[in-house]
């Protein structure tokens, strides 16, 4: 290329940049940022690709490309501009930089997706910080004086990392052009910062079995100690190629450098590793009005482990975290939520810790480690120690821990709380506590052993093979061609693990979907964004619930409780239900939040004194029909289709634990009721009563709800008992015996049931 | 025939194999054998020729980032006026001469190639190591190398134009690789930046003698993994000038200076110690048993494994001491590998610890155990746990950004590695930090055979499929799967050294190496479970009926029985369960737990 063709166009491109800057008739943003830049005496101007490729798509599309040329052409239209806007202030600063942000598409990439075919391309990398180089200055221009002729000259210096077209000499001249002495006149030379840098791919994203790679970066002038090892960072520049010399003769190779103009910190808590298209996607299936997310979500969450679908959902309640408030005395009260599982040996406790980050063997801690854990749970940062072997904890983290009972097995006929034999202090900073117990069951049993023998059946191919993992979606959305039309079919398929009947077995039918690890951690990630705010409604159900839980709590003398119900719990369930909001991605706590809230709360709360009159009754006869809802305690949530009035958990009549038995009990421990002819008075006869109960009881479970306007109730009965209908006043009798009973209660036609 | 390929794979150079890549590499694969192709493991280095075709066997210690290479590139002869197209394909230099210009700015095709440094298979067994010799034995080569052979015309071109050797007449060149380790050390020890021999050579295990690779690779789809065994073919190129020490000094204020000397020092090791290889072919090694032939004959293996076992059970309950029971799990634990890993599950790891053993009478029990095991099996390390050993030793490999490499630890190592820990060995003590680390690393290996590798800023756990054999007196303080008190006879306890000598008579070469086939052999072959195991779901039930409080049977007690039950099932040669094996491994697994509860009960 003609040296005066190349001048020509870089003016040329100068000029279309210059236009681009000088967008003073349009939305002045550029003007705004260069007038800013010049406030802050800074030199270097943030500009979006995205608003490039918006005025000038070839410009955006070159610069990617060919971002040598280009860069020079920018940065001399934004000097040019800066002058016309602040002549003084251009004169001072040597050079303007331009640095670039936006979506790069396909020049996205990591250390180790960064091929040849990138250089001389702009581009955006991601990883670890790994090493960082003292910073060095770097000769621009000295200038030297000479004694003889008593002349002064300047010269300037560029290598292969400025944009200047050819790398000059490194050496200071001694001798001017007639061979007289120089002196070089430090003072006035000028030099700039200069400092090296190693980015490594983040370990998340190497593929398994293989080491990360990295690449090397060099900042100049104001970028230098952007970072430091170990941070996480964004870096875009240009990626160049530099002769390799070995020894005194040319090695055939050469190495590749980036030459950064944008630094970007990413925030720990935000992975950068979400793009708009995962938020598409997210969005999209949080807004599926037949798939329950939270549902799927705690399904996808170990799925190897059988059963336990309400402490999967627990643990992801505490994944997703609740939200912390600080209130304006200054009270801290925390959004991270606790969890503890109690429970007999090997009953995938640990497994399921596996998943996240846990304290296992909780009871085997000493006290004062114990009281350490107090400290963190409601507000610090302690490192503990077991065993020799430290933990560090960080401030504000959510604690799982998984201990085993006292006596090392749960025993039935104690206490919960003697089960445990943990301080109630400590307890009931635990926002959930699980109670997982190994019960031999003949059905039970049978699932484990084909569940275990599946797995040994099954042989993971690619396992065998010893292949290494593809390297899954990020890649391939990091280099999807067009990044503003957001492909996301490729995408699609990695968000679930792909069925396989061999491992799978028939207890996972194909429709049900099961997450990929990778698109779980982000969807999480993205969800703990969300900040819900809790409507006025699920303050009221939340509310309701807690008088409920504490009244019972009173009440309810031979049901004992794992956990005392203290203020802590309506702070469990406002947290629990903020989580559950997150994980539809929702602004909102609702009502449906709540209510799953309170669902996991009743399980947690209660669950235990269930198992034991179970074990009671297992004991005295044969009767098994619990034994299915033991084993499987989450039954699909009902659709929240119908509208109901109350606050009230709606599943509380069917399958509520606690409710049952005692119905039942009531049910078969009834005495005889008064008798009474079927009279016009308000009486009723015990067969009569029988089918009325069992219908209400019907209709209720169909209903799901536990509060019915007394004409639905009628209706029912009419429908349900057409041959003989009910009139009014057997209703009314039915009602006030079982009101009597304490089974149900009567207000403004409203029947609830206690 | 194949003397004719092999003879044009024995000339053949980097341009010449380029020329013809698809040809010479269909030439190189119908080979019966690569026994001619010099391999580096049993010839000395400085015997091979550079620019020729070795090979290497090894396991890849580290993956280093990719180099760039002019694939193609044009010069220009400023003396003849002539372009000429060449390459820098397999091989660390380009060949341009003095009045030669490189294109820069045309016709110049880039490529990728990837570096993995390999070293020797650690652990890699005696009798293994003298079978690869005898295999590959190349006598030509112990003759005094030829001249005219050895200094390849390209290198004469490039000679007369480096200075730095300029020096050298054609007899030194000749000598150099002979002399270069005497050099260097010279040479060091005015420099600088010391690195020692064991730090270039990077090897897994303290105190093995070791060799190390760099090898180049130009096929993307390899799927190599870390710590995957591997044989290469490639180019060797042991140019001297290699050496990062040969490097210059550049000017920091206006030359780059990422890497730091000892960084230029590591990864240019000089390549007398360190060869480079150009791969053009690459194969990852599912086992390293010279014994055992190319195919897998799944049929032939199992018809023969009863017979071995028999031998192998007889040796191994003399030498446990009259113990079958031991022996039988001591066989099921050599051909164990973890087959499946799943979430955070892994099935088919099988940490054996034997425990009882008889120090009392005989100090060296394990030690004297081990020199039997290594026998059998291609790859172990029997590591005393004594408390310097703990304290001192690097057990998990770490990143070392200032030399940006993985600085290697004795916990990496290749899948199908025997590690033997003597925790007999063990006095009292305290353990320092790096001790209690040390030993959480083992625990937590054990456990979920995952290795945790330290990278500094973060950890990242890499899959290991090795072996453990805990060998304790009193139950070990580290966890296993199977634990297992030794119960030895009186009568055998008196004669233990007689059953040694007489063991070392009854093992004969030929059973030997049965044995040694049998026990490779078992970790390749296939097993299946069929569908309908209702003995298995019936014995599981109805043991779970009968679990207590002190007995308590779980999900984990079948996993651990069907592992046990697929290593009886293929230790007798059958590749699917049947009713006997599981019979037979109930059997086992009572007697065992029989055993363990006992020793509990007079202990208290």
């Amino acid at each position: 290329m003609e040296e005066g063709d190349f001048d020509q166009r870089l003016r040329d491109l100068q000029r279309e940049y210059l236009e681009f800057l000088d967008d003073g008739e349009d939305q002045e943003i550029y003007m705004e940022k260069v007038k800013q830049m010049i406030e802050d005496k800074s030199k270097r101007l943030l500009v979006s690709i995205n608003d490039l490729r918006r005025k000038s798509p070839e410009r955006a599309k070159n610069l990617l490309e060919n971002a040598f040329e280009e860069q020079i052409a920018f940065q001399k239209a934004l000097k040019e501009y800066v002058s016309s806007i602040d002549p003084t202030y251009a004169k001072i600063q040597e050079e303007f930089f331009v640095a670039f942000s936006g979506s790069f598409g396909n020049k996205h990439v990591t250390p180790r997706s960064l091929t040849s075919r990138y250089l001389g391309n702009l581009i955006c990398v991601e990883g670890i910080v790994t090493r960082v180089s003292l910073v060095r200055p770097k000769v621009v221009r000295s200038v030297h004086y000479c004694p003889v002729t008593k002349k002064v000259m300047e010269r300037k210096y560029t290598d292969l990392t400025s944009f200047e077209a050819f790398p000059t000499s490194a050496v200071y001249p001694t001798k001017d052009d007639e061979g007289n002495p120089l002196e070089t006149e430090y003072g006035l030379s000028r030099y700039k910062d200069h400092q090296t840098l190693t980015v490594q791919e983040m370990p998340e994203r190497a593929p398994a079995g293989q080491l990360p790679r990295s690449v090397d970066i060099i900042c100049d002038d104001d970028l230098v100690d952007k970072c430091k090892p170990g941070d996480r960072v964004q870096i875009v520049g240009n990626y160049r190629c530099l002769p390799n010399k070995q020894g005194s003769f040319t090695a055939g190779t050469f190495r590749t450098i980036l030459i950064a103009n944008n630094i970007t910190q990413i925030n720990k808590n935000m992975n950068m590793s979400i793009n708009r298209e995962d938020v598409k996607i997210c969005k999209r299936l949080a807004k599926r009005k037949n798939v329950d997310m939270f549902e799927l979500m705690s399904k996808s969450l170990a799925p190897s482990i059988h059963g336990h679908d309400y402490i999967k959902k627990a643990i992801l309640c505490l994944l997703l975290g609740g939200m912390e408030k600080v209130l304006p005395n200054g009270t801290r009260l925390r959004g991270d939520i606790n969890v503890l599982l109690i429970g007999d040996p090997s009953v995938a406790k640990s497994q399921l810790l596996r998943y996240v980050v846990c304290i296992d063997e909780f009871d085997k801690m000493s006290d004062i480690d114990r009281t350490a854990i107090h400290e963190v749970m409601e507000q610090g940062r302690v490192t503990i120690a077991k065993a020799g072997v430290h933990a560090s904890l960080n401030a504000r983290c959510s604690v799982l821990a998984a201990a085993n009972p006292v006596l090392g097995r749960y025993d039935q006929y104690k206490t919960p709380m003697e089960n445990i034999g943990l301080q109630d202090s400590l307890l009931s900073r635990f926002d959930l506590l699980f109670v997982m117990l190994d019960i031999a069951d003949a059905d039970q049993d049978n699932m484990i052993s084909e569940h275990v023998l599946r797995m040994h059946r099954y042989r993971n191919p690619k396992e065998q093979d010893g292949e290494v993992l593809p390297m899954g979606s990020l890649v391939e959305m990091l280099s999807t061609e067009n990044p503003d039309n957001d492909e996301v079919d490729d995408t699609a398929e990695s968000i679930y693990e792909k069925y396989d009947p061999l491992l799978h077995g028939n207890t996972r039918s194909k429709k049900d979907q099961i997450f990929s690890t990778k698109f779980m951690r982000k969807y999480i990630d993205l969800a703990r964004l969300m900040k819900p705010k809790l409507s006025q409604e699920a303050c009221d159900v939340i509310a309701d619930e807690y008088a409920r839980l504490r009244n019972q709590d009173m009440m309810d003398s031979d049901m004992a409780r794992t956990q005392p119900v203290t203020a802590r719990t309506l702070e469990t369930l406002i947290r629990l239900s903020t989580a559950h909001a997150k994980c539809r991605l929702s602004f909102q706590v609702t009502h449906d939040d709540a209510l799953a809230a309170i669902q996991l709360v009743q399980f947690a709360y209660f669950k235990k004194v269930l198992t034991k009159e179970k074990g009671r009754k297992r004991r005295a006869s044969t009767e098994n029909e619990d034994a299915a809802s033991d084993t499987e305690p989450a039954q699909p949530r009902p659709k929240r289709t119908r509208k109901t009035q109350e606050g009230q958990d709606p599943y509380e009549f069917s399958s509520d634990e606690e409710m049952e038995p005692v119905l039942r009990a009531a049910r078969s421990s009834q005495p005889e009721p008064e008798p009474h002819t079927s009279s016009s008075k308000k009486t009723i006869l015990p067969a009569r009563l029988a089918q009325f109960k069992s219908a209400l009881h019907e209709l209720f479970k169909s209903e799901r709800a536990n509060s019915l306007p007394l004409s639905r109730i009628t209706k029912h009965l009419d429908e349900k008992y057409s041959h003989e209908i009910f009139d009014s006043a057997e209703v009314q009798a039915a009602l006030d015996s079982m009101t009597s009973d304490n089974q149900v209660m009567m207000a403004d036609d409203m029947v609830f049931l206690i | 025939m194949h003397e004719n390929i092999m003879s044009d794979i024995e000339t053949t150079t980097p341009d010449r194999w380029i020329e013809n890549e698809k040809i010479m590499k269909s030439k190189l694969m119908k080979l019966p054998n690569w026994y001619q192709i010099p391999l580096i493991n049993s010839n000395a280095s400085h015997n091979l020729t550079d620019g020729n075709l070795v090979r290497f066997r090894g396991m890849i210690q580290d993956m280093h980032n990719p180099e760039f290479y002019f694939e193609k590139f044009e010069v220009f002869n400023t003396t003849t006026n002539e372009v000429k197209v060449k390459s820098g394909k397999y091989r660390d230099t380009a060949h341009v001469l003095e009045n030669e210009k490189i294109n820069y700015s045309e016709n110049l095709i880039s490529g990728q190639r990837q570096t993995l440094v390999v070293v020797s298979i650690p652990g890699l067994n005696d009798w293994v190591q003298q079978l690869e010799d005898k295999q590959n034995y190349l006598k030509h080569l112990e003759e005094p190398p030829n001249t005219s052979k050895r200094l390849h015309p390209s290198t004469k071109l490039k000679r007369s134009y480096d200075d730095t050797e300029d020096n050298l007449d054609e007899m030194e060149v000749d000598n150099e690789a002979v002399n270069k380790e005497m050099k260097i050390l010279d040479h060091k020890d005015n420099t600088p930046d010391v690195v020692s021999r064991e730090h270039l050579l990077n090897y897994p295990l303290p105190d093995v003698p070791s060799k190390s690779c760099i090898v180049k690779i130009y096929s993307d789809n390899e799927n190599l993994k870390l710590n995957d065994m591997i044989e290469v073919i490639g180019f060797l190129s042991v140019d001297p000038s290699l050496s990062g020490e040969f490097k210059e000094d550049k000017d920091s204020m206006i030359e780059l200076q990422i890497e730091s000397s000892v960084e230029i020092i590591t990864h240019n090791p000089p390549p007398s110690l360190v060869p480079r290889l150009h791969a053009v072919h690459v194969q990852k090694l599912e086992h390293c048993n010279p014994l055992l032939s190319n195919s897998v004959d799944q049929g032939v293996i199992l018809s023969e494994a009863n017979a071995a076992r028999e031998h192998l059970l007889k040796a191994l309950t003399e030498l446990l001491l009259g113990d079958q029971l031991a022996a039988e799990y001591l066989i099921c634990h050599l051909i164990a590998c973890v087959y499946l890993r799943q979430d955070t599950m892994n099935l088919g790891q099988f940490c054996l610890n034997l425990s009882n053993l008889p120090t009392q009478k005989y100090p060296n029990y394990a030690q004297q155990l081990y020199d039997i095991i290594k026998q059998f099996v291609t790859k172990s390390y029997y590591l005393p746990l004594t408390i310097e050993n703990m304290n001192t030793l690097t057990l998990l490999p770490k990143k070392d950004y200032e030399c940006n490499r993985l600085a290697s630890g004795v916990l990496q190592l290749s899948k199908d590695t025997h590690l033997i820990l003597d925790e007999t060995k063990m006095e009292q003590g305290r353990l320092d930090a790096t001790g209690v680390n040390n030993i959480a690393a083992l625990g937590k290996m054990i456990m979920t055979q995952k290795v945790e590798y330290d990278f500094k800023y973060y950890k990242m756990e890499f899959d290991s499929d090795i072996s453990v054999l805990v060998l304790s007196e009193g139950k070990s303080l580290l966890p296993s799967d199977y634990h297992v008190p030794l119960k030895p006879e009186e009568s055998s306890l008196e004669i233990f050294d007689a059953i040694v000598e007489a063991a070392t008579y009854y093992l004969t070469e030929d059973l030997m190496n049965m044995i040694r086939a049998y026990l490779t052999n078992l970790k390749l072959v296939k097993y299946s479970i069929t569908e309908d195991l209702q003995f298995v779901e019936n014995d599981f039930i109805d043991m779970r009926s009968k679990s207590s409080s002190d007995n308590p049977v779980t999900a984990d007690d079948l996993h651990r029985l069907l592992v046990l039950a697929r290593l009886v099932s293929l230790s007798r040669g059958h590749d699917t369960l049947s009713k006997e094996c599981w019979d037979i491994t109930k059997a086992m697994e009572t007697e065992r737990l029989h055993r363990v509860k006992n020793r509990v009960a007079s202990t208290v």
